[in-house]
């Protein structure tokens, strides 16, 4: 009986360890069944597409003194962004119509794209810098932290002229708006990012909405240099301007300084003894 | 001891010796998984001495020793090649009472000099070489990310691929790059790229390799990169000359820059500084 019952026990520890092993050597690619492709719900790496009908954007619901006119305001002033090439920044990076390519390292998870603008850098610490030294920019601090299999992402310094600034949805950002987003690998394969920006000056609530990108199906995709963006090209401009009324297309050129113009007054050099 | 009892006692031994080797091997499958060595990060450029003048910077440099070839492309096309966008465009009008301002120059002022700033040449492209700027590393087993503060970026690729020819790829000023660690030293060859000239007298084509060293030192604070431009047409001898960088201070962050053709800081002229 005590033999029968210290066979079964070192039968059943046999078994497992042959499926492990089973398990391990299928997953080198030696034998039996093809391995399934891991994913990896902590390793965002890789490029994520965003076609037009995964994307939800809900109205946002914006303070009484954000009004049509305050909004067409900021609307012409990312026009005019647009026309002099500057660069494109948060929000609109993660829906510019090109891959987002993610690299995951040690100490940031990594965003760039092919177009004009910076790369976002998503710090894994757990504080932003101090506002004392940061230097407000177009895709703000962003900091980041695993929640489960959440990534959550915390961004404020946000540039009050730097990008594009309009919302999906609705509203913009300025110097006083906090972003917070969620990134996931859902089960089917499709990341998830939930985008909830808050901002006392323009939202009466917070603004949520959801994109999800489908990973690029070519693993060896190489990403392109963003397409150049001339401000001096004249067929450039006068396509950018065409929807220009005459009041916004006299405004974007009024932003230019003509050459001869002093540009800021420096002070006299002290007189000599 | 009762029989079911030593026959749970049984079970429950065989059930945990179970899980222990199930864990154990996985723990040592994570071990064995190699990480990258630690070359990624945020690096400040240090031997920038006489960069106030580049010929100062670079008179500490052996300049290259160039076949005849390579001193006739010199002498056709030479200039720092690569690195796309940033300021130029001719030189406006810089007299007294200039359109845009009716009052007279003043000297010692400064003034919008460009007439077209922010020109571009082509893609923005981030370039091989640094200047005073640093540089920020990113990187996994896979692909090694390269940016400054300008937006572009350049891709070094990890992941054991060969690397093209002109002929199958258009050439640009980062061309191509691909990279293996020898220890800690990250190694990148690069070819593929637009000509032009390089540092301290030397000249590229599409057919023209570099090889960049990363080498971090010992406790990861330093960094040397040893940068060897490798053709036969251009170089009697490989092209070598390094820089040092220095890790930056923890919580550091990359600034944002860019080229804004309606900012006069862009296009004005130099000034020189009150004297004391």
């Amino acid at each position: 009986m005590k033999f029968r019952l210290a066979a079964r026990a070192a039968a059943f520890t046999i078994i497992a360890m042959t499926m492990s092993s089973a398990v391990t050597l299928m997953a080198q690619g030696r034998g039996g069944m093809p391995p399934a492709a891991p994913v990896d719900p902590h390793d965002l790496s890789g490029f994520w597409e965003l076609s037009a009908e995964w994307k939800y954007v809900p109205p946002a619901n914006l303070l009484p003194s954000i009004t049509k006119a305050t909004l067409q305001k900021v609307h012409d002033a990312d026009l005019i962004s647009e026309r002099w090439c500057r660069p494109i920044g948060m929000p609109a990076l993660m829906d510019n119509g090109r891959p987002l390519g993610f690299l995951q390292g040690d100490y940031e998870l990594l965003i760039t794209t092919e177009a004009n603008t910076a790369p976002r850098h998503l710090y894994f610490r757990p504080a932003h810098v101090s506002a004392e030294i940061f230097d407000p920019t177009s895709i703000g601090d962003s900091i980041a932290h695993w929640d489960g299999d959440t990534l959550v992402v915390d961004t404020i310094g946000f540039h009050a002229k730097n990008g594009r600034m309009e919302i999906p949805g609705g509203g913009f950002r300025t110097e006083k708006s906090h972003l917070v987003e969620q990134f996931k690998i859902l089960k089917n394969g499709m990341l998830s990012v939930t985008s909830t920006w808050t901002d006392p000056t323009v939202f009466r609530t917070p603004h949520t909405y959801e994109y999800r990108y489908t990973r690029y199906p070519d693993p060896n995709y190489e990403p392109h240099a963003a397409i150049a963006c001339d401000p001096w090209d004249e067929d450039r401009a006068a396509f950018v301007e065409k929807s220009f009324s005459p009041a916004l297309k006299a405004a974007a050129e009024a932003a230019l300084v003509k050459p001869g113009t002093m540009v800021v007054k420096t002070p006299a050099s002290p007189a000599k003894k | 001891m009762s029989k079911s009892i030593a026959k749970g006692i049984i079970i429950s031994t065989a059930s945990l010796l179970l899980f222990e080797i199930v864990g154990l091997r996985v723990t040592l499958a994570q071990q064995t998984e190699s990480k990258p060595p630690v070359v990624e990060g945020d690096w400040v450029r240090t031997d920038t001495n006489g960069s106030g003048s580049f010929g100062n910077l670079l008179s500490t440099y052996k300049q290259a020793s160039l076949t005849p070839e390579g001193q006739a492309m010199m002498a056709a096309g030479g200039g720092r090649g690569g690195r796309g966008g940033g300021r130029g465009g001719a030189g406006g009008p810089n007299g007294k009472g200039a359109a845009g301002d009716p009052q007279p120059q003043v000297a010692g002022q400064p003034y919008v000099t460009n007439a077209q700033t922010c020109r571009f040449g082509g893609a923005p492209q981030l370039g091989l070489e640094y200047d005073s700027e640093g540089f920020h590393l990113v990187m996994n087993k896979k692909d090694a990310v390269f940016m400054q503060e300008r937006g572009a970026v350049r891709h070094v690729y990890l992941d054991g691929r060969t690397l093209p020819t002109a002929a199958t790829r258009p050439p640009s000023g980062s061309g191509y790059s691909v990279g293996h660690f020898e220890g800690d030293t990250l190694v990148i060859d690069t070819t593929d790229m637009t000509a032009g000239g390089v540092t301290a007298g030397g000249y590229r084509t599409p057919e023209t390799h570099v090889i960049q060293r990363y080498i971090p030192s010992a406790d990861r604070q330093h960094l040397v990169l040893k940068m060897t431009w490798i053709d036969p047409k251009i170089y009697r001898e490989p092209h070598e000359y390094e820089f040092t960088f220095d890790r930056m201070e923890p919580g550091s962050y990359a600034l944002e820059t860019f080229c804004d053709a309606t900012d006069p800081l862009w296009g004005q002229s130099v000034v020189p500084p009150p004297q004391q």
